[in-house]
């Protein structure tokens, strides 16, 4: 039930048409992971918590460094050295007192990820590699649970929904293993802008309107200010979602 | 004929083109010399097509009007005409930030 704050905080979102009080109220009713307290984990998160989801989990392992400081920017100069998840729930619950903030000090793993994700409303992929992306994946498909991928690399960025069984997954579209650099070039306006459309599409497949990125990939250049959408499909044979897989 | 180009690098490609169009030569010019020229032009950086094989490396796609090259009957001897949009990118972008 939204409360009379709640009605206040949220009036501009819910004078949205096909939004409204029944919106917003699937918004705090909702629960989302956010996997990964960096780049593109910290204006997520900040955005969703904004927009009012009940409930935000939050994974991350690593300490705040200085080098994480020009794009993380739920992390600030007197938190280096704290757990990332710690710092960014402080800021969260500042910047939103009625939500819950759960922050997990862990790496996601083959082992805990189906416990992790277990329940939630949407998935979002704020990691920074290959192999916990397809963990996350694999463990979305099994629960039947949406997935917003993101990536980011100096001023490009990549977005897709993925609806297990209707959508292609992640494995669909990269079967195997791509070449990772480490670190990488990033500005942090490149996975600020991926994580907005992520929150974005969270809003959108928790409260049920608008047109969301399945089957699609949108690629952003911002040194151009070039967008496009490229189709994409499933694969038959997906080792994760598909003839050759788990289910 | 002018092109417009779209791209998706792991570099600044404003450094090889200036514009997001390309000015291209001859009467009838297919979407492989307009790859070639994007190669050339790039010194190689931009290796869209593979040299072996003669295909689109996998790393890479490439798009005419919103449509996979792949798909395109006439495939990388598809002719382009002015106005057309062409997009190239690398197939990921994997950083989290």
């Amino acid at each position: 039930m939204l409360t009379r704050d709640d009605l206040e905080r949220y009036d501009r979102q819910i004078r949205y048409e096909g939004f409204g009080e029944e919106g917003q109220q699937k918004l705090k009713s909702s629960h989302v992971i956010v996997a990964g307290a960096g780049g593109i984990g910290c204006p997520a998160s900040m955005y969703l918590a904004c927009a009012g989801v009940g409930r935000i989990t939050i994974i991350d392992s690593e300490l705040v460094e200085l080098s994480n400081l020009n794009r993380q920017v739920l992390h600030w100069d007197k938190d280096i050295g704290e757990r990332k998840v710690i710092s960014a729930a402080h800021k969260l619950a500042s910047l939103n007192p009625s939500i819950k903030v759960i922050p997990i000090a862990a790496q996601i793993t083959e082992t805990n990820a189906r416990d992790i994700i277990k329940g939630v409303s949407v998935v979002v992929d704020a990691m920074d590699n290959f192999e916990t992306r397809a963990i996350l994946n694999r463990a979305c498909v099994a629960e039947g649970i949406p997935f917003i991928h993101g990536g980011v690399w100096g001023l490009c960025g990549q977005i897709t929904t993925i609806i297990p069984g209707k959508t292609p997954c992640l494995a669909c579209l990269y079967p195997q293993k791509p070449e990772e650099q480490t670190p990488f070039p990033v500005f942090g306006v490149a996975p600020a802008m991926v994580a907005i459309i992520q929150a974005t599409e969270a809003i959108k497949i928790i409260a049920g309107f608008g047109r969301l990125l399945t089957g699609q990939m949108l690629y952003v250049n911002l040194a151009t200010m070039d967008f496009c959408l490229r189709e994409v499909a499933r694969k038959p044979d997906c080792e994760v979602c598909g003839s050759g897989g788990n289910k | 004929m002018k092109i417009r180009l779209k791209s998706f690098f792991h570099f600044d490609i404003t450094r090889v083109f200036d514009q997001n169009q390309i000015d291209l030569a001859g009467d009838r010019p297919t979407l492989r010399a307009l790859l070639q020229e994007v190669i050339q032009k790039s010194d190689g950086k931009i290796q869209v097509i593979e040299p072996e094989t003669g295909y689109i490396d996998t790393e890479y796609f490439v798009l005419l009007n919103g449509r996979e090259s792949q798909a395109l009957p006439q495939g990388l001897e598809t002719e382009l005409h002015d106005g057309d949009e062409v997009g190239i990118g690398m197939m990921h972008f994997w950083g989290g930030g």
